[in-house]
């Protein structure tokens, strides 16, 4: 535990000058600020409004994943875009049931948002902000959704002065203001505890449009502290992207190729599967979505030769090609020799972006008379992914054919 | 690869004719075996609306394809290439015209005769050396479909692919046309060269594919073509062209290649490849002729064909490569690497000497010769 902290201390020091705490806490707003190349996505920073808004103390969120506030009615598809966003390392707006230390639900309008190195496009952090929905605009705002199929400009603006005079009651006064009167004893949606809590609940744009804020104050804060140390910040990608998503043009050229392999990323934390092709969801049973994102060790079973598996593990390491025949396993139990090549795959940088690896089953040996053999299918897989992560990755979105 | 003698003597070609030793020497590509490609006797390049061997283009690796990726990865593991170019960093330079720069401290600038001296040395006596860069041969074939033999012996003209040892990119290779008994003398006529190379572009059938030829020595051909890897934009295909021919019915047009330091032409046929070749081989023959020199890329399987034209300049260094004619520039040391800008990528290439404006006028006025006449 004392060594997690220490990882969670360093996060935010080794990125940003040490008055950067200071500064964030100087922020009123609700907000986390998360290390997704950490293992288990840990929150390392909380503002003081977010802690106040949600009765937990510092030490009780610090190296928490966010997932903390969800509840038994918390949307899941809502929480499966967020985890689609992070994945992809893009920001997301929504609107999140969350949950209290005591237990009470509460609607946020919750903003992410990608922090990149401005050096290498790797990201850095998410800054997560929360803003209550307040009860009288969430009702409002439900009624508002319900007309808004044709929104005549009459009701549209009749919802917006409504609107208006509620938030002037609450916004009138400074924020901080705000955050002593989220902190009383009656929360926002105390009075409707337990009635349609569940129910879809849309922000405001007023709502909306304090997140945004928050979210480009914290940004210049994040950015003018990195500046300090040299190792700069920015809130949009402006340098070749490292990890994560594959850029669609990289995908394309992948997809021409038809043979079963993945890419796994060893830049992400447990070194995931980032591309998986159609022959090896074939040749394995399982769905795209299933194995994106997962260590390929889910493929090994009871009777996998653990040598094998550590003769994998040191090439990775030592980033050099090998070629193994392992005991695999499909979805549905069964199991499969798998003539495995291993390759590293280097970015435009020189650097080691992925490991391909490219499965060879026993129908694959079946040679087709004026075809390649199945070790040349192999090599030809590892070019052809040569060629498309090598200048592909030089820029994003720089697409050809 | 055999280190690059300084030699004055650049006409390799006629030398080759004149040596009588070489002529009767009974070649080492005589009884090897060789994975070779033969091409189906029905050319995609003969029918007008030709399609792709895959039916939808760029669906699928195609054999071609696949077997020279295979054989240069091959390769790549065996230790043959001085460096492993994937470690070689490369980026855009900021600036209007997005030259590509790579930092490769490893490689050698080949001397101009060096590749000639190679396809060479693979009739005479370095041979050894020479088979472990052989990858495979392609010919043409009498069965109606294109195919692979695992291994056969090299038939008489055909096309050997050989690895380059100092590569500029991913897949760099040498595709050197031979006879049995040494380099095939194309300089006569270059069109049947180039419908071989066309076809080899429509049948790997991959955008990725850089597809060149140089001729830097003024007034005579040279003896093989080279192909490479690169699946972004070069700057040179990212800007914009004045097209100043186009013949609806033979399907070409030609266009210059607006506000680029080099001369520049490009070729463009969607439907008649074959007879795009014709028009460029009667076009380079020409400028060998009046001692231009010049460089091609093929590109877009086949359907784009670059032509950069330069001068003989006092300094035969000056020349630029032919990948810098596309924009893409090769550095040594870390510190030019990051301090490279692109106006010193521009001064580069004007210290090499260029076409003045009338000369370049007349290479149009001649190419929309060229191309009028064989069009109908």
């Amino acid at each position: 535990m004392e060594f997690q902290l220490g990882l969670i201390e360093q996060s935010l020091n080794s990125r940003y000058s040490l008055w950067v705490r200071e500064a964030l806490n100087d922020l009123s707003d609700n907000f986390t600020i998360t290390d997704p190349s950490m293992s288990g996505h840990p929150i390392v920073f909380v503002s003081r409004g977010f802690l106040k808004m949600t009765g937990y103390t510092k030490e009780e969120v610090i190296g928490k994943n966010g997932r903390m506030f969800q509840g038994p009615k918390t949307c899941r598809s809502s929480v499966m875009q967020i985890r689609e966003a992070i994945r992809e390392e893009k920001g997301i707006q929504i609107n999140l049931l969350n949950y209290r230390k005591d237990g009470t639900p509460f609607w946020v309008f919750f903003q992410l948002s990608p922090v990149f190195c401005k050096e290498d496009g790797r990201i850095i952090h998410f800054v997560g902000v929360q803003v209550p929905i307040w009860k009288n605009s969430r009702k409002s705002i439900c009624g508002f959704a319900r007309i808004q199929g044709v929104p005549y400009e009459n009701e549209f603006r009749a919802c917006k002065s409504l609107l208006e005079s509620c938030r002037r009651e609450l916004l009138s006064d400074s924020i901080s203001e705000l955050d002593f009167l989220l902190n009383r004893d009656s929360p926002p949606d105390s009075d409707i505890r337990g009635v349609d809590i569940e129910e879809p609940c849309e922000a405001c744009d007023d709502e909306k449009q304090r997140a945004a804020i928050a979210i480009s104050n914290i940004l210049s804060v994040l950015t003018h502290h990195s500046e300090v140390t040299g190792r700069l910040v920015c809130e949009r990608r402006c340098s070749v992207p490292r990890v994560g998503i594959l850029c669609s043009s990289l995908n394309t050229s992948l997809n021409r190729i038809k043979q079963s392999f993945v890419l796994t990323d060893p830049n992400l934390p447990d070194m995931p599967i980032v591309y998986a092709s159609d022959e090896f969801l074939k040749l394995t049973g399982y769905t795209r979505r299933e194995v994106l994102g997962r260590n390929c060790r889910f493929l090994s079973g009871i009777d996998t030769d653990s040598s094998t598996l550590f003769k994998i593990k040191e090439s990775l390491q030592s980033e050099q090609a090998c070629t193994v025949r392992i005991l695999n396993y499909r979805k549905n139990k069964s199991s499969f020799w798998n003539d495995l090549h291993i390759s590293p795959v280097r970015n435009a940088s020189g650097k080691v972006a992925y490991f391909v690896g490219v499965q060879m089953d026993e129908d694959d040996k079946k040679q087709d008379e004026h075809g390649l053999n199945p070790k040349m299918k192999q090599l030809s897989t590892v070019g052809a992914v040569r060629v498309a992560v090598r200048s592909l990755s030089m820029t994003v979105g720089c697409s050809r054919g | 690869m055999v280190q690059a003698k300084q030699t004055e003597d650049e006409n390799l070609c006629s030398k080759y004719m004149e040596n009588e030793h070489l002529k009767t020497q009974k070649s080492c590509i005589n009884g090897i075996r060789l994975p070779l490609y033969q091409f189906g006797r029905n050319s995609p390049l003969d029918d007008i609306s030709f399609k792709a061997p895959s039916d939808v283009p760029l669906e699928e690796q195609t054999i071609l394809e696949s077997i020279l990726l295979a054989k240069w990865e091959e390769k790549l593991s065996e230790g043959q290439f001085r460096y492993d170019v994937t470690l070689s960093e490369i980026k855009a330079i900021m600036g209007q015209k997005k030259f590509l720069a790579q930092l490769n401290e490893s490689w050698t600038n080949p001397s101009l005769s060096q590749y000639e001296e190679m396809s060479g040395s693979l009739f005479q006596t370095n041979w050894l050396k020479c088979q472990e860069e052989l990858l495979f041969c392609i010919s043409r074939g009498e069965n109606n479909e294109s195919k692979l033999i695992s291994a056969a012996l090299v038939p008489t003209s055909s096309i050997l692919v050989i690895i380059n040892a100092t590569p500029v990119e991913y897949g760099h290779v040498i595709l050197l046309p031979c006879a049995v008994n040494g380099p095939l003398q194309f300089s006569d006529d270059m069109s049947l060269e180039l419908e071989m190379l066309l076809r080899l572009s429509v049948e790997i059938n991959n955008f990725a594919l850089c597809l060149f030829y140089e001729c830097s020595t003024p007034g005579t051909a040279c003896l093989y073509f080279q192909a490479l890897f690169f699946s972004s934009l070069l700057p040179v295909e990212a800007m914009t062209v004045d097209t100043f021919f186009s013949d609806s019915l033979g399907g070409i047009c030609v266009s210059t290649i607006t506000d680029y330091p080099v001369k520049a032409l490009l070729f463009e046929s969607s439907c008649n490849l074959k007879k795009m070749g014709q028009v460029i081989a009667e076009i380079c023959s020409h400028l060998q002729e009046k001692c231009v020199l010049y460089n091609l890329l093929i590109r877009d399987c086949g359907k784009k064909i670059f032509l950069f034209l330069q001068l003989q300049g006092s300094d035969r260094s000056s020349i630029l490569s032919p990948w810098e004619c596309w924009g893409y520039f090769l550095f040594k040391s870390r510190s030019e690497f990051d301090q490279a800008t692109e106006d010193a990528l521009l001064d580069r290439i004007a210290t090499a000497a260029s076409l003045d404006d009338a000369e370049f006028q007349g290479v149009k006025q001649f190419c929309c010769d060229v191309a009028g006449k064989v069009s109908f």
